[in-house]
């Protein structure tokens, strides 16, 4: 079953306001990122967050956290990360922190197939465990390893399309489309806010000065250029 | 995330079963002398199954043990270095390192993670060839009162940061012991939660602890008391317990405490659990 709206998409009166951290801030958006074991997820993370990138696997342990400030239009949004283990054993902790998620980034290997195959399981988790809303971005990531592709460019853009989802080939390893990966993100939940703003503005209970989309995400980069 | 704690080794070879960060440190403190040296327990016989790395990870812990305990025991005569309880962590965390990295492995929780899952370190029986976890033991860290400042954070007032905060924010319901608990038990019962005591109030030189995959039967039957609480106050039954080998703690899925003792020899305690641990 489908849960309601999460109450952090309406945190414009977040300034002075709002609970832990830094609370200077207009906008907070949970995020997660999903997808099968060693696809990748942390290097992700840690490249965006962090501008790292390390080749040494350490599997995630159950679930952890970035947070990033971004801005949009003269909005400062935090986006709180959530960073889940891919390994079945952890399934009961990650999804107990899909409620409230935002915005998703599910993603597969393009040099495994089984985790590609997985992507339809982990939308239909998606579907269970988040809200209606919830915006979700396929990532095809290690884009940079071509010699070993056995996902094609096409297959991964057919799937999101049959799943209505947005799609990027990245690489972590190379800065390939991770910033561009998130800040698509950021638009579509932008997108959905103004949405649910023009068509219930009790949705909020802070009117918000500027709408988000006032001027249009430029368009993205999807697919690997390597 | 997390991070495997890996100590690279130069003259690692097939008998070294465990690592070490310094071996040629001298004793700290003169009260350690009639202790054995950490010398003396690398040469003793690893009797070991091909595939079972239980007494194999036993005598890591058992060596590890030592090797904090040694920390714990230190005065510094001038008073001018005292070893964090973090610090203290750290040591017990790095020292159990086993180099068979295809069926063992430890991770370190990032402080988010320690927040959030209540755990300091993940140590991991793993299957071949997957290498997923077959087993895992999540362990939690407790100080005595006097050297943990009373705090029960597992980072310092510097380390807390934004995504601290948030953590903190995100785990306000539960304490880390409870947090802990919830974790392993949504594992499974192949997950075991294992609290280690640096220190008791009347035996403040020794390392205890309480395992565990069943810890959230015992929650139920604390009723309110903070759990905590309720660990503090278990370490008063330990003594009563009776001994057993260290390594029948991987092999058997009931509560055990152990100890170690003068020797730096792990021991363990039976417990009660199946009828819940009589507090008071």
């Amino acid at each position: 079953s489908r849960h309601e709206a999460p109450q952090m998409a309406a945190t414009q009166d977040a300034k002075g306001k709002g609970e832990g951290g830094d609370q200077n801030f207009d906008y907070m958006f949970k995020l997660l990122i999903i997808g099968n074991s060693s696809v990748g997820k942390t290097s992700f993370l840690f490249r965006y967050a962090d501008d790292a990138f390390t080749s040494a696997f350490v599997s995630t342990v159950g679930i952890d956290f970035k947070v990033k400030t971004v801005y949009k239009n003269d909005k400062r949004i935090k986006l709180q990360i959530w960073d889940t283990a891919g390994q079945e054993r952890y399934r009961t902790i990650t999804t107990a922190y899909y409620r409230g998620a935002m915005g998703f980034i599910l993603m597969y290997d393009i040099t495994n197939e089984e985790s590609f195959g997985a992507v339809q399981d982990w939308s239909t988790q998606i579907k269970t465990y988040s809200w209606d809303n919830a915006q979700v971005v396929l990532a095809g990531n290690k884009c940079d390893m071509e010699e070993e592709r056995v996902v094609s460019v096409e297959s991964g853009r057919l799937l999101a399309e049959q799943l209505g989802f947005e799609f990027f080939e990245t690489s972590a390893k190379d800065n390939i489309n991770v910033k561009q990966t998130f800040e698509r993100l950021v638009d579509l939940i932008c997108d959905k806010m103004s949405e649910s703003l023009d068509t219930d503005p009790a949705v909020t209970t802070g009117a918000p000065t500027a709408k988000l989309t006032d001027s249009a995400p430029p368009l993205q980069q999807q697919g690997c250029n390597c | 995330m997390g991070q495997k704690i890996s100590i690279p080794t130069s003259n690692s070879s097939k008998n070294d079963a465990f690592l070490l960060t310094n071996n040629s440190r001298p004793s700290l403190d003169p009260h350690t002398k009639h202790q054995p040296s950490i010398f003396s327990m690398l040469m003793k016989p690893l009797i070991t199954r091909p595939d079972d790395p239980v007494p194999l990870i036993s005598n890591c812990i058992s060596t590890a043990s030592a090797r904090t305990q040694e920390f714990l025991l230190f005065k510094d005569p001038e008073a001018k270095f005292q070893p964090s309880p973090h610090t203290l962590t750290q040591v017990e965390t790095q020292d159990v390192n086993i180099n068979l990295t295809d069926i063992f492995n430890c991770t370190a929780m990032t402080p988010e993670q320690q927040i959030l899952l209540g755990a300091d370190w993940v140590w991991a029986i793993l299957e071949k060839p997957t290498k997923n976890p077959k087993t895992q033991i999540a362990v939690r860290v407790l100080h005595l009162p006097e050297r943990d400042g009373a705090k029960v954070s597992p980072v310092t007032a510097e380390d807390c940061s934004e995504s601290i905060r948030m953590a903190w924010m995100e785990s306000r319901n539960k304490n880390l012991c409870e947090r802990m608990v919830d974790f392993c038990t949504s594992i499974g019962k192949d997950c075991y939660a294992l609290f280690l005591f640096f220190g008791r109030m009347d035996d403040k030189d020794n390392i205890y602890g309480v395992l565990s995959n069943n810890f959230d039967a015992v929650l139920l039957q604390t009723q309110g008391v903070l759990y905590t609480e309720a660990l503090c106050r278990l370490q008063t039954v330990l003594n009563s317990c009776c001994c057993s080998r260290q390594e029948e703690m991987l092999h058997n899925g009931q509560s055990r405490v152990f100890s170690t003792d003068s020797n730096s020899n792990v021991y363990l305690h039976k417990l009660k659990v199946d009828k819940g641990v009589h507090l008071d």
